[in-house]
């Protein structure tokens, strides 16, 4: 299967992972990723609905409506393709810190 | 503060707001819920990050409906701007130029017969009206006026007309909430 080619900033990146473990709403997805930010990265709900826009366009996540809620709120869940997205870019970073460390061990060698 | 938030998710294009809007303003008063326990500080810089969200998300949902394309697959050919000049205001706009061409000759024709009506011999016969010039102009254009502002006033009256017919076409046209009910990603009824 070809790669996605894509351009995945790190806030878009920690929403995908955010929804790989479970479907959220929006406010859990912020709480999400500024909990994995370790408060670096606190979305504003603008950004966090520019970006949720844009993956639904691209059809990395689905959007759902949630049950059992007092507001009708809507859940996004990842897709296959935004889990393939995903998984490509971990194995990217994962290549990246590999070589990384081969640079680092060159230059204390 | 929620007014505020309100009257700023106005900035953003039609098709986001029906889409998004009532699901940013809940998210936003549960964000709001808990920074209220919070020192006053945090509460300020939520606020600010939250107003400066709004704004430049808003700018870039305007900037991308401008050029947003109708097909997944992209290209210029599909690419559609919100204030594409339609095909149906350049056939409009010929038309009616071949409208007010035809209504000049008849014009014409017109003043041709009335002038008639009024004189004999190139004399003014008593009892006309003689305020009443309407004739004698049109009998006069072009000629009075030269060929080449005749054409521009006709041009200009076509394309006013084609102006209108855009205008018309605009506000009957799909709105962006409507092209996006044509994705399945989007709930179909909202």
């Amino acid at each position: 299967m070809p790669p996605i080619n894509a351009n995945v900033t790190e806030p878009v990146l920690l929403i995908l992972l955010s929804l790989a473990a479970q479907p959220r709403h929006g406010y859990a997805i912020l709480k999400d990723v500024e909990q994995m930010s370790q408060g670096r990265i606190r979305l504003s709900t603008g950004t966090l609905y520019g970006a949720l826009r844009r993956m639904l366009e691209d059809d990395w996540i689905q959007r759902y409506q949630e049950e059992n809620t007092s507001r009708g709120r809507q859940g996004y869940r990842l897709t296959a393709r935004g889990r393939r997205l995903l998984e490509q870019e971990v194995a990217r970073m994962k290549e990246l810190t590999r070589l990384a460390g081969l640079r680092f061990a060159q230059k204390e060698g | 503060m929620v007014s505020i938030y309100r009257s700023l998710l106005k900035l953003y294009p039609e098709a986001h707001r029906l889409v998004f809007a009532e699901e940013m303003l809940g998210v936003f008063l549960d964000a709001q819920g808990e920074v209220e326990q919070r020192k006053v500080p945090e509460r300020i810089v939520f606020y600010l990050r939250e107003i400066a969200g709004l704004m430049l998300g808003a700018a870039r949902e305007r900037i991308r409906e401008l050029h947003a394309s109708n097909s997944k697959i992209g290209g210029i050919m599909d690419r559609r701007s919100a204030c594409r000049f339609p095909r149906f205001a350049i056939v409009m706009m010929t038309i009616v130029f071949l409208i007010v061409v035809e209504l000049i000759a008849k014009g014409e024709g017109l003043s041709h017969y009335l002038f008639r009506m009024y004189t004999v011999g190139g004399q003014h016969v008593a009892g006309a009206p003689e305020h009443w010039d309407l004739g004698k102009s049109l009998r006069q254009w072009p000629s009075h006026y030269g060929l080449l502002s005749g054409v521009l006033v006709v041009f200009l009256l076509a394309w006013a007309a084609g102006v209108l017919s855009w205008a018309v076409a605009y506000r009957l046209r799909r709105t962006g909430a409507q092209r996006l009910e044509q994705f399945p990603i989007w709930p179909s009824s909202r």
